[in-house]
């Protein structure tokens, strides 16, 4: 292909074996820690 | 948090020297197999004993050989989660969670212990003895020993490899307890996706020996150090929107960086959320144009910003509006 900087490209992603995270919501684990930060 | 490390050891013909100062930072350790990741994880922790040498913690002396000072594991302020943990196979789960909560003093513990047992799902192995548990079972199971303690610092031999499906909550969790805590965490893995959950920053550890302490993203720009790092897999993270779910033709509609992806279909994840994808740098493909006919249907462009050489072909790194990083072939290249 020659590629070189600064050369468009197409990125072609397969996700068939993509993997996820949710992200943990402000307000998940709740109750999980002793003191909460701001709540002493 | 300020750790100091300065140690020898010896093992057969395996050296490892360590000459390390961190202050309340998080940190990825990397490297090949055998490179002395989880030996440097052991010292740390007072599974593994060095020739010589010092460890410190805030202060606190754990190791010091010309003083004759050696903290066992357990009075040790440190948590970890290591590769060959070896568990007390008749104690049960409770037993040797609450021994952890115990010995903690009140007024240090952070965590709830009902909440952490549910979180991590430990409650129904609460009555089975340690020796019975699952790799996985036993890697949570160590996790909630290791945060329970309340240590200062969090030292993990990458469990989320081998938690299955349970990766996808114990992640969060670790992430908010970190924060929450203000917890130093060391992750040591192959797989850098794991350890950027954590850290933007990694120690480099090539044939027992700290080569290069920086930034992740500045570590590889570089090619020398690429070669050493030993990676198994180089996966591209991103937070992406979820917007849509087709039953009919089973995909999951997403953004990220204004990207729309689309994935395979996730009805659990919900409408609205947030998520992290994670896409191999294996699985990118180039290509010069857009192509029609193809049953790929990610084609997203960009302008390559770096090609960085690597042991087996080339990492080249592309301006998509976030960065992505392609794995191809010489020859593709």
């Amino acid at each position: 292909m020659n590629l070189q900087e600064r050369d468009k490209v197409y990125c072609l992603a397969k996700t068939q074996s993509f993997s996820y995270r949710s992200n943990a919501e402000p307000n998940a684990f709740s109750q999980l820690f002793a003191k909460e930060k701001g709540r002493d | 948090m300020l750790l100091e490390m300065n140690v020898t050891l010896r093992r057969g013909n395996f050296r490892l020297t360590t000459d390390l100062s961190v202050q309340d930072e998080s940190m990825g350790l990397i490297g090949r197999s055998g490179a002395g990741k989880s030996t440097v994880l052991g010292l740390l922790a007072g599974t593994l004993m060095p020739e010589s040498g010092r460890i410190a913690l805030d202060g606190k002396i754990l190791f010091d050989n010309g003083k004759g000072i050696i903290v066992p594991r357990e009075q040790r302020p440190i948590g970890s989660v290591l590769q060959y943990d070896q568990l007390p196979s008749g104690e049960t789960v409770q037993d040797g969670l609450f021994a952890s909560y115990e010995r903690t003093l009140k007024q240090r513990r952070t965590l709830k212990p009902d909440r952490l047992i549910e979180f991590l799902d430990i409650g129904p192995l609460l009555t089975q003895p340690m020796g019975h548990l699952s790799t996985c079972e036993r890697q949570r199971v160590l996790l909630a020993k290791a945060l329970l303690k309340s240590p200062k610092l969090l030292l993990l031999d990458d469990p989320l490899a081998t938690m299955g499906h349970f990766a996808h909550s114990v992640a969060p969790l670790l992430k908010r307890v970190q924060s929450e805590l203000d917890l130093p965490l060391f992750y040591a893995s192959h797989t850098l996706g794991n350890i950027v959950e954590f850290s933007d920053k990694a120690a480099v550890l090539d044939e027992g020996r700290i080569v290069r302490i920086g930034l992740i993203n500045d570590l590889l720009q570089d090619p020398d150090l690429i070669q050493k790092i030993g990676l198994s897999q180089i996966e591209n993270r991103m937070p992406a929107l979820i917007v849509s779910h087709n039953t009919d033709n089973g995909c999951t509609l997403a953004q990220s960086y204004g990207i729309e992806l689309v994935l395979p279909l996730r009805c659990d994840l919900p409408l609205g959320s947030w998520v992290t994808v994670g896409i191999p740098a294996n699985d990118i493909a180039l290509s010069r144009n857009y192509i029609y006919g193809i049953s790929i249907q990610n084609q997203i462009n960009g302008e390559i910003c770096a090609l960085i050489p690597r042991e087996t072909g080339v990492l080249v790194q592309i301006d998509c509006g976030n960065v992505w990083l392609a794995g191809v072939t010489l020859k593709a290249l």
